[in-house]
Formats: structure tokens, sequence, C-alpha cells
């Protein structure tokens, strides 16, 4: 098993305490996000997924228990803070809403500069992070406002990759776009996993997508952690998962019943390509017969 | 005879270019012509810039033509003595909740629209009830919009709508910030709309399974109609639509896959009910 890069212990997040509006959005989560793993967050509104994450870079500080990063609290000193905040990187939803410079260049650069490296490092680092999303060289002089949508989207997750973060954290990075943006935006992400081998954290509430990237998924409920283990673990529970609000994805639902239909299928099926191999092998053994 | 509901002939729009730039606006819309029934659903479908939020903002003089003509029953939207009255036939519903909500107090929120349009106060309390009844926030009434779900607020952003009794209702991407289960709420009012009131339906989505359910699917692709025909017939053009940059349901994908490893199994299957019963029946026939 690799070994964990970031952890949380116990951690408790209470909005509000001490009055009427007091509410704990994050309750005893105990969590671990391993060197270069996929991780999947997955949970409803309201679940707690968006408070959890923003403690993963000190955004936000716990009511009670501890975020360790590489086993030393990140909290624990103003140093510490600005050591989480280099090598966890947090991609809110909807980041496009966040650009401000007058050029996609100087908004990639915002987060390096702040890092204090040399000039040429972050020229580097930009030049670097635009090629990581597919944001052309002559697009960096442009106004990101003149942009569409989905480049959009990527020049702001190309501000986050250049500070070059070993563990990526996304907040549904693919919602609002078409199927076709979709995929973009995810083989830019897994071009930087499989390059830096970073670890990535891609919160979401599409059962779907997550079965398609996830090594390992974590489902938060009610700010606590309801199930965690692979996706076939995760998805065999589509009960409990639709009893949360959750989808499963469709993939589930047809296997599900065809299995109610008497078709004999392997336990863990739930994207296309594993059923088209199910199935053909079925067909095999069919006309095999 | 079927009421029309919408006639759109030729209709032209750009934006105007910035004018520094001195370039020439491209065409956002480029000749659409589009027919919709009174009473029918009708999905658009179309990769991000093809056009179909602007064509939704026709529909009821948010935007106005460059060229052809909009009416939606029987009202060209040019005519600006009309405009009231064109709002009152068709409500938009956009994607993001926070941007449609005005009020501190769901009911307030809920009786503004209707408020505007100078409906007497005892009617309009009888509306936003009946809206919020409609879809399942009566019991909201009085709370803070801010605090509730995302899903919850869009619920009170088409009671809104609904509160004008409008005859027809623009829905542009209305799942697309939602969770599954706020999703599936919003399907379920589409659905109620149509069983109970017999509203015309015109959803903006990016989302196969819920395009599935209507009546009548649009494709759009730079600025034109590209596809126009009942779902079955749209998602079985597997591979038209992925050039178009869109995908078709997850369970037509499985089909056609199956189909080209050679399996005797029909291509179209929408649901996932569907689709399990037509492989049963492939692998119960020998």
């Amino acid at each position: 098993m690799k070994e964990p890069i970031l952890k949380t212990e116990e951690l408790t997040h209470i909005y509000s305490p001490g009055t009427p509006f007091e509410m704990t959005a994050v309750e005893n989560v105990s969590i671990e996000i391993r060197k270069g793993e996929i991780l999947g967050i997955i949970g409803h509104t309201g679940s707690g997924k968006s408070t959890l994450i923003q403690h993963l870079n000190a955004l936000v500080k716990p009511s009670s228990g501890r975020v360790l990063l590489e086993g030393r609290d990140i909290n624990e000193s103003k140093d510490s803070v600005r050591d989480a905040r280099a090598k966890v990187g947090l991609v809110f939803q909807y980041p496009e809403y966040q650009l401000f410079e007058e050029t996609v260049y100087k908004d990639i650069a915002f987060g390096p500069k702040n890092m204090k490296l040399s000039e040429d490092e972050i020229d580097g680092r930009v030049r670097r992070a635009a090629r990581f999303v597919g944001v052309e060289e002559e697009l960096l002089d442009r106004s990101p406002f003149d942009l569409s949508g989905g480049q959009k989207r990527r020049v702001a997750i190309a501000g986050v990759i250049a500070m070059m973060p070993e563990v990526l954290v996304l907040d549904e990075p693919m919602a609002g776009l078409d199927p076709q943006g979709r995929e973009e935006i995810m083989k830019n992400i897994l071009a930087y996993h499989d390059e830096t081998g970073a670890a990535i954290v891609i919160v979401t509430h599409s059962m779907d997508e997550a079965a398609s990237y996830a090594d390992r998924m974590i489902v938060l409920n009610h700010g606590r952690v309801a199930m965690e283990g692979a996706p076939e673990e995760v998805f065999s529970r589509g009960e409990e998962l639709r009893g949360m609000g959750l989808a499963t994805p469709v993939m589930t639902d047809v296997a599900d019943k065809l299995r109610k239909l008497g078709v004999e299928l392997p336990a863990s099926v739930y994207t296309v390509e594993q059923m088209v191999s199910a199935l053909t092998a079925l067909e095999r053994g069919r006309r095999g017969a | 005879m079927d009421e029309t509901a919408i006639k759109i002939d030729n209709l032209t729009f750009f934006y105007n270019a910035d004018e520094e730039s001195g370039e020439a606006p491209e065409d956002v819309l480029a000749g659409v012509s589009l027919t919709i029934e009174a009473g029918s659903f009708v999905a658009v479908l179309g990769h991000n810039g093809s056009g179909k939020s602007t064509l939704a903002r026709h529909l009821n003089a948010l935007l106005l033509p460059k060229g052809g003509s909009v009416c939606v029953f029987g009202m060209d939207t040019r005519d600006e003595e009309l405009t009231l009255e064109i709002r009152r036939r068709v409500g938009m519903v956009f994607q993001n909740p926070d941007n449609q909500i005005v009020s501190n107090v769901v009911e307030e929120d809920v009786a503004f629209a209707p408020e505007n349009l100078g409906v007497p106060s005892e009617e309009i309390r009888k509306r936003v009830d009946e809206a919020l009844k409609m879809v399942g926030m009566y019991e909201f009434r009085d709370h803070a919009p801010h605090l509730l779900s995302g899903g919850q607020k869009q619920r009170v952003a088409i009671a809104g709508v609904l509160a004008m009794r409008p005859k027809c209702v623009v829905f542009d991407e209305p799942t697309a910030m939602l969770d599954p289960q706020g999703r599936r709420d919003v399907m379920d009012i589409i659905e109620k709309l149509r069983r109970e009131y017999g509203s015309t339906v015109i959803l903006i989505t990016h989302h196969m399974d819920e395009a599935a359910r209507a009546d009548r699917v649009v494709v759009m692709s730079d600025g034109r109609i590209v596809m126009d025909g009942a779902p079955r017939q749209i998602f079985s053009r597997v591979e038209e639509l992925e050039e178009l940059g869109l995908a078709v349901p997850g369970t037509v994908r499985l089909m056609w896959e199956l189909r080209k490893k050679g399996m005797d199994v029909p291509l179209t299957a929408l649901t996932a009910d569907e689709c399990a019963e037509r492989l049963a029946e492939h692998f119960a026939d020998r």
C-alpha cells in the first residue's frame, strides 16, 4: 500500500459555534490521501465535502482534530501553513469566476509569484502549467475574459498546477462543461498526475465520472465518512448510496437488473468497458455451448 | 388543431464586437428555424458555445433577433409593447440558483415576479402557495433562501417562475450545479408540470439521460440546428454526436460497443431497465 502524504485525524468543524446557527459541517473525519493515488470524494450537497477540503491546505482551521502533511500538523506555525499552501493545491468549484488578472500569463503566474520564486523559475512553471492544461502559448497574452468557459476553467486549474502541488485537490472540476470539455479537463488532470506522480483528490457527485478514474473512494454523508474503499466495493452498496441522495453509475444499475433477470455477471462491473468485456465473454460462452 | 407555442424563423444573432479589436462579430445563431407545438417537451443539446443558451434567451425577449423572427404564442418578440405579455407566458429558469433569488424569505421570493406583473395580492397568495407545493418547498415558505441547499434553492427559483403561471417554461441547464438528488427533483417537477398543467417545456441540458426523457431532441452546433427528432432516433446517431463533442447515454454507448463486437442487440436503450431487459432477452434467446 502506498504511504499517506496527507491525513486528517478526528477532524471536526463547527460553523458559528455557540450561536443559534451552530452547525457541525464535518464530524470526526479521519481520512488519508496516499502518495500518487487518485481519490474520489463523493457526497451530496451539504455533506461536508467542501468544508473538509478547505482544511487540507489550512484555509479553514479545525474546531478539533488535526491535519497532518507528511506527519506534521499543518496548523502548527506560519511556516507549516505556508508549506501546506505550497504542497497542497486547491481548485475550487467554478474556479473561472476567480480569474482577475489582465492576461492569462499573469493569472497563472500569481501563485508561483507568491511563493517568491525567481522570474526564470516562474516563467518556466507558467509555460509548463499552460501545456499541462492545453492552453496554447498565443493565449498567454490574451485577457482571460476573452476565453470560452472551458478555456477559462483550464487557465484557473493551470494557476494551481503552476505551484507544482504534491496533492492537487479539485472541487467538481467538470461541473457545467459539455461532455467533450469534461473529457479534456480530465485528460489534463491525469497528465499532471502521470508526469509528476502527484496525488489527485477529486470531489464530485457524479458517480459515473468517479467510476472512470478513481483508485479509491470516500463517501461522505452528514459530515461523516460513510464508506471508503475501491470503487467496486463502494458501488456494490447501491441501495445505501441511493439512500444518501447519491446515484450509482448507470452500468451498476444495468448490472443489478441483469442479475435479477438471471444473467450472471462478475461482481465488479461499473463502467461501459467492463460491461462490454463481461458481456462479450458471456456471448463467447453461449456461442461455444 | 395543435397550438404553436414557439415559431422561430431564420433567426440570426451576434453579440456586438468590442470596438477596440475592430473584428467583425461572429454569428452566434446563424439561421435557426424551429417550431414547437404547445404542450411538447423539447430538449436542446449542443456543446459549449453552440448557441443553445443564446437561443433560449430569445424565447422570452431577453435577447432580440438581429435577423429573422421569433414568435411566442403568436406574439413577435421584436414588438416592445408585447414584451411584458411574452414574459408572462414564457418563464426562464437558469443554471445558478444563487443568481435568481432576490428576497430574504422564500415566499417573498416566489411572490416577486407576480407582484411585478401587477397580480392582485389575494391571487398572489394563492399562486405562491400553489407554486411552492408544486415544487415541494411549501414547508420552507418562511425560511431564508440562502440557508437552503442548491437543489432547494433551484426549486424555489422554479416556484418563482411558476407563480407567473407561464404556458411555457425554458430551463437553461437547471441541474448543472445540482447533486443527483437535486437533479432528480428538478426532472420530477418538469414531468409534473407537463402532466398537471400541460405546460410546454424547453430544456437546455448537457445531460443525455435528461434529454432522453423529452418528446423531441434538437441538437445545435455552431449556431445551427444539425439534428431534430425523437430521442431514440437522435441517440442512434452515435458517431455523429461524438463528432459534435456530445456523448450518448451510457446505455446506448454499451449497446453500440456490443454491436461493434458482432452482438445482435438493439441500439437504442434509453434507460438502465430497458437496456437490461433487451440484454436479458438476447441471452435468453437460443
